[in-house]
């Protein structure tokens, strides 16, 4: 699950990151309206978080941008500025949802994750394939009813597989969904993760589409 | 006090009472000058009429008399009218060394000399001139009638003949009085259609003063965002000046207005930072750091709102359609909340406006709408309607409602029903003291529909299309 948080302000953009990140979140920070606009128009993100209030471009003309080009990730919309009117602007541009500083983390995480939910179709929050378990609000996973140990990239691997069981997933999009924009990424890593969950969740669940991607299997 | 203070204290407190009693004031003095000046005009054409005839009654008694060899016992003129009808006024009467001779008019009686009262008449003093023109008197008759009387004293024969002719005093007034009656009322229908004339102007020049005021009146209410400027020449320097007035206003107020979004935006972000960085740390003392920051964070709200309130200047200039509103902060809830399923109806008429802001209004429906949708089970209401003086907009909802001890608590700044729901309660009283400042409120009650009514009374205004309620 990789997030696009655009936020001039450094020390809450660094923090809004760490929490993100420590919920598993692969987290790209643009400080400014512009970067903003072409980070969400080239990269792929499965929701950004968006400040009004930016240097170069505001945030409204940022997510303007992006639904122009077609790029239809959820958008919440973090600002400073709590008034209705620009709630409603907002939401006219296309946004999702929308939180006003200050905030808690905790609610900023849970509205991300409904958000990414819901663009991927699932109404409930709870998602089962098999005996695999994902509660899509809180974030974790069970397997035959026990808690399932996750590392980040494991997390957001499985949380990816899981939104669209029993579809394939491409293996680009998926490094495109698990990495942040400045990682390196090893060409065999996907394969490492997808081993390692494999023998957490059972080598059965996740099938290997040859030359095009992964698909996690409902009944293998 | 001095005149002109005198005249400033007794004049009308209005332009049209001053100009009407200016106009008034003009007007009777030119009708009395008019009347004067034509009364002496006439009177002078008559008398020298009169004066005519009488002059030439004289010369042809003058020439009866110096014409005859010698003094006759009896002089009888073929006497032209009027002067021969008896006793008529109209006699003529020669004295000349104690004997005197008469008009056929006079039938023996004497015309007196009762002496001139004219300025111009009367005798000179020493003899009398060979070749001076007859002069005017006032006389009586033999009957004691007031004549008007003329007498030229001209030389024979080492004598001097005293020639009086005279005609009756009222033939001098009788036509003057005849010919001012009709003068004088023409006057008068004159300078009452003058005085008519003066107040339909006043009225018409007036006229594009109350067009301002009325403009000036709807650019309070709401209904207009400026004079028209399409005024006479007078005015146009006023509703310039008006217009710029209320423009720099408009002006002064988004200016305040910004300077509270960006104060709120300026506070708000660190306090953002420090409120994240507290839920990050591990330091137990961090739980009332935190619980402080969200102190901090209603106070910022509950102040920040009331500035952008005392940005308010007076009544609102501007006239806010609710529907639209409700409609966009609806898309806005019903996305928020889409997975709850609520059923929202709305029964708002197209027509129904506010004299608000459009941010005020968003401001107060927003967090009416906001707690509704917080707490209804499955359904909300919200309808609107015109109650006369006022637009009342109600929003209910089938959630738990709130007791009545607990109402009072819910619209005082910044008390929470319920701690674990952000912000609940907080809204409606934001909601209650924006609506004040508009000279509305808001009431909570019990819906029919089991949970809390939210009912907000707002001034009205009048819609594009719309009437005024």
């Amino acid at each position: 699950m990789r997030i696009l948080l655009v936020e001039d302000d450094q020390t809450l953009s660094d923090s809004i990151a760490k929490a993100l990140r420590s919920e598993n979140f692969a987290v790209d920070v643009a400080r400014n309206g512009e970067d903003g606009v072409h980070l969400g128009d080239t990269e792929t993100y499965d929701a950004a978080v968006l400040d009004l209030g930016l240097p170069k471009v505001d945030g409204i003309s940022v997510l303007t941008a992006w639904r122009k080009a077609n790029r239809t990730m959820p958008v919440l919309i973090l600002t400073a500025r709590d008034g209705w009117s620009q709630k409603v602007e907002g939401f006219k541009a296309g946004a999702d949802d929308y939180m006003t500083k200050p905030f808690r983390i905790e609610e900023l995480v849970i509205r991300l994750r409904a958000l990414v939910r819901r663009a991927a179709g699932h109404a409930a929050p709870q998602i089962s394939c098999g005996t695999l378990n994902f509660d899509a609000q809180l974030g974790t996973f069970e397997k035959d009813g026990l808690p399932l140990k996750l590392t980040a990239l494991e997390w957001r691997v499985l949380q990816c597989l899981i939104m669209r069981k029993d579809v394939t997933i491409e293996r680009s999009n998926l490094v495109e969904r698990v990495y942040e924009g400045d990682a390196d990424v090893d060409s065999n890593s996907i394969e490492v993760i997808i081993a390692r969950l494999r023998r957490k969740i059972g080598h059965d669940m996740i099938a290997t589409e040859r030359g095009r991607g992964y698909r996690l299997v409902s009944s293998p | 006090m001095r005149p002109l203070e005198l005249f400033r204290r007794l004049a009308p407190k209005s332009i049209a009472g001053r100009l009407a009693l200016g106009s008034a004031f003009l007007v009777i003095a030119a009708l009395i000058v008019t009347s004067i000046s034509t009364g002496i005009v006439l009177s002078r054409f008559i008398r020298d009429q009169i004066d005519q005839r009488l002059d030439t009654q004289i010369g042809a008694v003058t020439s009866a008399l110096t014409n005859a060899p010698s003094l006759p016992d009896r002089l009888t003129l073929n006497d032209p009218p009027p002067f021969d009808r008896p006793a008529g006024g109209w006699y003529w009467m020669a004295t000349v060394d104690g004997h005197t001779y008469r008009s056929a008019s006079l039938d023996g009686g004497d015309i007196t000399n009762r002496g001139s009262d004219h300025w111009w008449g009367g005798w000179h003093d020493g003899p009398p001139d060979a070749n001076a023109r007859p002069r005017p008197f006032n006389g009586v008759g033999p009957r004691g009638e007031p004549l008007y009387l003329r007498i030229q004293v001209v030389p024979m024969n080492g004598t001097w003949i005293t020639i009086t002719s005279s005609a009756p005093a009222h033939a001098l007034v009788r036509p003057l009085r005849d010919a001012l009656a009709p003068v004088i009322l023409a006057m008068l229908a004159l300078g009452v259609l003058l005085a008519f004339a003066s107040v339909l102007q006043l009225r018409l020049g007036l006229r594009p003063l109350k067009r301002v005021t009325k403009g000036l009146e709807d650019v309070r209410a709401g209904r207009a965002s400026h004079i028209d400027g399409n005024q006479p020449r007078e005015l146009s320097g006023l509703v310039e000046e008006l217009n710029s007035l209320i423009k720099q206003n408009a002006e002064g107020i988004k200016r305040a207005r910004g300077h509270v979004s960006n104060l709120g935006h300026a506070l708000n972000t660190p306090l953002a930072a420090l409120s994240l960085s507290l839920a990050a740390s591990r330091n137990s003392r961090d739980g009332e750091r935190l619980k402080l920051v969200a102190e901090m964070q209603e106070r910022i709200r509950h102040h920040l709102g009331r500035a952008r309130g005392a940005a308010l200047n007076g009544p609102a200039h501007i006239s806010t359609a609710i529907r639209p509103r409700i409609l966009d902060l609806n898309v806005v809830l019903s996305k928020i909340n889409a997975e709850r399923g609520l059923n929202v109806s709305i029964d708002v008429p197209e027509e129904l406006a506010v004299a608000c802001e459009p941010q005020d209004l968003d401001e107060m429906l927003g967090n009416m709408l906001d707690n509704a949708f917080k707490w209804a089970a499955s359904a909300i209401s919200i309808s609107g309607r015109n109650d006369g003086t006022q637009i009342s907009i109600e929003v209910a909802d089938d959630g738990p409602g709130i007791s009545a001890e607990k109402i009072q608590d819910v619209l005082q700044a910044g008390k929470k029903l319920d701690e674990s729901v952000v912000g609940h309660g907080f809204g409606l009283s934001i909601t209650r003291e924006l609506a004040e400042l508009y000279g509305g409120d808001l009431d909570l009650g019990n819906a029919s529909l089991g949970g809390l009514k939210a009912v907000i009374r707002l001034p009205g205004s009048v819609a594009p299309g719309g009437t005024k309620p």
